[in-house]
């Protein structure tokens, strides 16, 4: 009798230690959990706030870099440039002064590309349309038109 | 006693534990209600409270000429107020922002000490100086230094090319010009970032914000040369002050792309003055929105319809008597002249309306007025400027013609056209008789990184091209033979025509003032420049070619000289 108490109080203790390791683990997974959160939470605020700040020194970069360029641009006038070289007593040059050299078959700029301008009536846009219909409805896609740009 | 006690008690605890029963009842309805039925709302006001929804402004794309002169740009002023009150120590407030805003500590510190707040200390002061300030009130104990930007549309070079560019005004508007033309590329698409914010409106920096990121507006570069804008408008406003006209403008155009190359017009104005009252009309651009009637410059068009028509030749010699009679009216050479029997030349060179009228009956109503429309009058260009209009050309069977027009529009008058119609039709002649269009964009660049590069445009072919060859050297024998007029450029061979018209006014036309004029180009072999004078009512003399000519001249001199373009002795002889 005396050991089946004994046998019973070991299995109660074995228990009770058991649940409180179980307990004590799932303590210990939340705080994990916890401090994980709350790392992650904290480098997203400290991320956050470190972009804001890069956010307003790009802006001031930008105000600064637009009033410079407009210092630039008031320096540059080619008024201000005339007069400036005027008082540092440059002229420009004449033809008369300018020394051309000829050289036989030298290699000349082409003429531009030019494109024809399309048509002005509405009808010939509208027949292109329709022909563009035709073609989608037939299943085969139109031919891209040919643009000038690469923008949007 | 207890046994009676006790169910007195109990019977207050049922009651008590009731009424919070009811109570707690009562507060989860309210809870139920205002959580589930109407969250909706609730959680709209909550965020009201606590999220800042921010708009994040587009820059408005920048405009500059070809060779990057900048002409418009978005810039920011900053204004600085102060309230003394909220500052810790004011006299070292002022002694720190002294040197940032070049004022005297003492005149800060009289203005903390008798100014009633806020007291601005200054107004649309530059980033630079804005910024400074910004830190000094990022410091403890800076609560009442505030400072506050907005955004200003800049033109730097003031009244450089000013009729060209356009303005915004402060509520964002467009107006005038590339402005207005391309608003849209310009503007860009605003953003927004939305976020938790603190009690000053600002956002924690706790969770990543929502945001949509602003679009930028594209930047344009134009086909203007800043150099030779700079010339023309030093030669315009010369001209102006020289010959006391009242207004004019001046046009450079390359014949073989139909860029414009330059482009002034007088008066003009300052942009960032826009909203002076006197000078909202002077940044109008007249070159595309006015018209007038073009006087003699327009023979060009008459000779090149009756030459590539056939109905004259180079070598057609014509009677002149000194008056001829269309639907009815007369029409006479000025001066009364009657030269008798005249070349072609001859009529270019002496600006004969007689012959120029029998060269439109010739031609007849029908083939005559198809010329003057291919050539592209009474039709907008499709210039990339705002506010063109397309000018006025009367035709038969529209109500307004009779039959007298017919001989006074083969010399320009009756007839009104845009500064802008009549250089690209010159400029078609130049270019072997085909017409460009003209533009004004030389590029658009996209924020995205695109790029849209402007391809010169042939609107279409409007005479021969042997016949465009055959005025041209009819327009460059006339200038040698006139010697009156005086666009010369020396070892340049040049075409053009001077022209001298009545100006229209109710009931007639005006006795006294006139439009002197002169389009011309060079060199006439290989045309490189396309330019238009317009004087409007000079003083020193009524004549194109004594007033406008020599304008013609100093410019295409110094464009020569600017583009390093040999002169024909040197040029041909390469060939």
């Amino acid at each position: 009798m005396p050991s089946r108490i004994v046998k019973t109080s070991v299995l109660n203790h074995q228990r009770s230690t058991g649940s409180l390791r179980a307990f004590l683990l799932l303590v210990g997974v939340l705080a994990l959990m916890g401090l994980v959160y709350l790392g992650q939470n904290g480098q997203a605020t400290m991320t956050g706030r470190r972009a804001q700040d890069l956010t307003q020194q790009l802006e001031r970069i930008q105000r600064e870099n637009a009033q410079l360029e407009v210092e630039i641009a008031q320096l540059t006038l080619p008024s201000r440039i005339a007069e400036r070289a005027r008082a540092l007593g440059f002229r420009p040059a004449t033809i008369s002064q300018t020394v051309f050299i000829v050289v036989k078959n030298y290699p000349v700029d082409s003429k531009p590309a030019v494109a024809a301008r399309p048509a002005d009536t509405a009808s010939s846009s509208e027949l292109a349309a329709l022909w563009n219909d035709l073609l989608t409805w037939m299943g085969l896609t139109p031919a891209s038109q040919t643009v000038e740009a690469t923008g949007p | 006693m207890s046994a009676q006690v006790l169910p007195r008690a109990s019977a207050r605890m049922r009651w008590a534990l009731m009424a919070i029963f009811a109570v707690g009842l009562l507060l989860a309805a309210r809870l139920f209600y205002w959580q589930i039925i109407r969250w909706d709302e609730i959680s709209q006001r909550a965020a009201q409270e606590t999220v800042t929804d921010t708009t994040l402004q587009a820059r408005r794309g920048s405009i500059s000429t070809r060779d990057g002169q900048l002409l418009a740009e978005d810039n920011y002023f900053y204004t600085i107020k102060v309230d003394p009150k909220q500052i810790d120590q004011p006299d070292n407030l002022a002694r720190q922002l002294a040197p940032i805003l070049k004022q005297s500590t003492e005149s800060i510190v009289v203005r903390f000490k008798t100014e009633s707040p806020p007291i601005v200390l200054a107004r649309d002061v530059p980033a630079s100086v804005g910024e400074a300030v910004e830190d000094l009130a990022k410091q403890p104990g800076m609560i009442g230094l505030q400072v506050t930007s907005r955004r200003v549309r800049v033109y730097p070079g003031k009244s450089f090319a000013a009729n060209i560019v356009g303005f915004v005004n402060t509520q964002g508007v467009a107006a005038n010009g590339v402005e207005s033309f391309r608003d849209s590329e310009l503007r860009g698409t605003d953003g927004n970032l939305s976020g938790a914010s603190d009690a000053l409106r600002d956002i924690i920096p706790f969770d990543l914000p929502t945001s949509k990121p602003p679009v930028d507006g594209a930047d344009i570069s134009l086909t203007i040369d800043a150099g030779m804008q700079h010339v023309v408008e030093t030669e315009l406003a010369n001209a102006i002050r020289t010959s006391r006209a009242a207004s004019g403008c001046l046009i450079v155009m390359d014949p073989q792309t139909g860029a414009i190359l330059a482009l002034a017009v007088w008066p003009t104005a300052d942009l960032n003055d826009y909203y002076n009252p006197v000078n909202l009309p002077r940044l109008n651009n007249p070159t595309v929105s006015a018209q007038y009637e073009p006087g003699s410059v327009f023979k060009i068009i008459t000779t090149a319809a009756a030459l590539d028509a056939g109905t004259v030749s180079p070598g057609t010699y014509f009677d002149d008597t000194g008056i001829i009679y269309v639907g009815g009216r007369p029409i006479k050479n000025h001066d009364d002249l009657a030269p008798g029997r005249v070349s072609l030349t001859d009529v270019l060179r002496m600006s004969l309306n007689v012959e120029a009228a029998k060269m439109s009956v010739g031609l007849g109503a029908e083939r005559f007025y198809q010329y003057v429309h291919a050539f592209g009058f009474g039709a907008l260009t499709r210039i990339d400027l705002a506010d063109e209009i397309a000018g006025t050309v009367k035709t038969v069977g529209d109500g307004r013609w009779r039959d007298a027009d017919l001989g006074a529009n083969a010399y320009g008058q009756g007839i009104s056209v845009t500064p802008m119609q009549m250089i690209a039709a010159v400029a078609a002649v130049a270019n072997r008789g085909k017409l460009m269009q003209p533009y004004i964009t030389q590029q658009i660049r996209y924020s995205n990184g695109n790029v849209y590069r402007a391809t010169p445009t042939v609107v279409r072919q409007v005479i021969r091209p042997e016949t465009a060859q055959t005025l041209t050297r009819l327009l460059a024998d006339a200038i040698i033979g006139e010697s009156s007029n005086k666009a010369v450029v020396p070892g340049y061979r040049i075409a053009g025509k001077t022209g001298t018209a009545s100006i229209p006014i109710p009931g007639g036309y005006d006795p006294v003032n006139t439009i002197a004029s002169f389009a011309g180009y060079l060199p006439a072999d290989d045309p490189r420049f396309v330019i238009l004078v317009k004087l409007d009512k000079p003083q020193t003399s009524e004549w194109g070619s004594q007033v406008a000519s020599p304008v013609f001249a100093a410019v295409a001199k110094q464009l020569v000289e600017m583009s390093g373009l040999p002169p024909d002795s040197v040029r041909l002889s390469g060939k």
